[in-house]
């Protein structure tokens, strides 16, 4: 039991180190919720089959976009912290998991977010809110799935990429 | 040298490792071999540039030589790969780098306890491993403190602390008495004199000062560097 909570005890410490809010990352978040508002109500309301699928193409292409900002910046201002941790022993795709995972959780608290108010908005304000559930687990699917993916990929490029040596002699 | 394989702590023969900058090539170490044994305390000299950081990264598995071969505790570095390097690095490897390397988000003592986390070494034990070091280094009413707020030699000091808080068997020090002032070097040289009668490490340093070279019982002086123009 002493083991575990050890255990929990320093993968908390990594968390702490690379879950520090930041700025831009609250920006990304507001963007994200914005844009889930946006698309909210380009799926309820009656739009044109070919706008609608544009429209959402957009939306889907400016999340990903951000998620893909929040991991690559995430790199770039922790390059020293995470040449460190390389160096000491961590193995570099669990740092790169971890960025990933804080990446999914702004991604997914923006689109909690914006369904929020989306749907407040709907209800307070007479739009229509005529969503189905199979549209919110598409919703989901798409802007929490799509930008994890290519979050994923960038992720995955840049832990294999880092040269640890080069960023220390920085 | 030593033919008893089980002694030798790192080996190193036919080392080269070029870099190409612009319209010239540099060829570091030139075919450098030496042998380094369990519990020795080698001190790598040679005037900047000629590729003392460069070693030690290519002995912790961090960079790859261009031709030659390294040994450590047995293991053929260009055998292993990347996760294994790094198994290495977290069990058996502590260093220290010349910036010292300490995560300013983290306090000194967190610092230690995220390398033995790595190590899978995080257990009361090492806390108590832990609470000792940062005593021997006089830093224990320093533990709580951020990084950013020590003097260099306290972060020198807790630099070196982290990278032995995992017990490792090979000490890499990375001019550790760089950049310091004359009385923190006299309170310094007598704790890396220490480090080898107390903890038994093999300690592999490198420096420009010939006062931190003389406390080694080893010296291995690294040879100006060839610079090749490109045409």
């Amino acid at each position: 039991m002493l083991e575990v909570k050890h255990w929990m005890a320093s993968y908390a410490l990594l968390l702490k180190l690379f879950s520090k809010p930041e700025y831009r990352s609250f920006l990304s978040v507001v963007m994200i919720s914005v844009l889930t508002i946006i698309l909210w109500f380009v799926i309820a309301n009656e739009i044109g089959h070919y706008v609608r699928s544009i429209m959402m193409m957009m939306i889907f292409v400016a999340i990903s976009s951000l998620a893909l900002n929040e991991i690559v910046t995430s790199f770039t201002n922790r390059k020293r912290d995470i040449a460190i941790l390389i160096a000491v022993g961590i193995w570099k795709h669990l740092i790169g998991g971890i960025l990933l995972l804080k990446t999914i959780v702004y991604t997914l608290i923006g689109w909690t977010l914006g369904m929020f108010i989306a749907y407040l908005l709907g209800w307070v304000g007479g739009i229509s809110n005529n969503i189905a559930f199979q549209q919110i687990v598409l919703f989901a699917a798409v802007l929490v799935l799509g930008p994890t993916i290519v979050a994923g990929i960038s992720c995955m490029f840049h832990t294999s990429r880092f040269n640890v040596p080069e960023v220390l002699r920085q | 040298m030593t033919d008893d394989n089980t002694r030798t702590a790192v080996s190193v023969r036919d080392l080269h490792k070029n870099f190409e900058s612009g319209c010239s090539e540099t060829h570091l170490f030139n075919g450098l071999n030496f042998d380094i044994n369990e519990g020795d305390f080698v001190a790598i000299t040679g005037s900047s540039g000629t590729g003392k950081t460069t070693l030690l990264n290519l002995i912790a598995g961090l960079d790859k030589p261009t031709k030659g071969s390294i040994k450590v505790l047995g293991k053929e570095l260009s055998l292993l790969n990347d996760r294994e390097l790094t198994a290495l690095r977290a069990q058996s490897i502590g260093i220290l780098f010349q910036t010292f390397g300490l995560l300013t988000d983290l306090n000194v003592k967190e610092n230690m306890k995220v390398t033995q986390m790595i190590s899978g070494k995080n257990n009361p034990d090492r806390e108590r491993y832990s609470d000792e070091l940062l005593e021997f280094f006089g830093l224990n009413n320093k533990a709580d403190f951020n990084p950013s707020s020590l003097s260099v030699g306290e972060a020198k000091k807790a630099g070196i602390a982290r990278a032995l808080s995992t017990g490792p068997q090979v000490l890499l020090l990375d001019e550790p008495t760089g950049n310091l002032d004359p009385q923190s070097v006299n309170v310094l040289l007598p704790i890396l004199r220490g480090l080898r009668h107390i903890y038994g490490k093999t300690i592999i340093m490198t420096t420009n000062t010939p006062r931190a070279a003389k406390i080694a019982n080893r010296e291995i002086h690294i040879e100006k560097p060839k610079i090749i123009p490109i045409m």
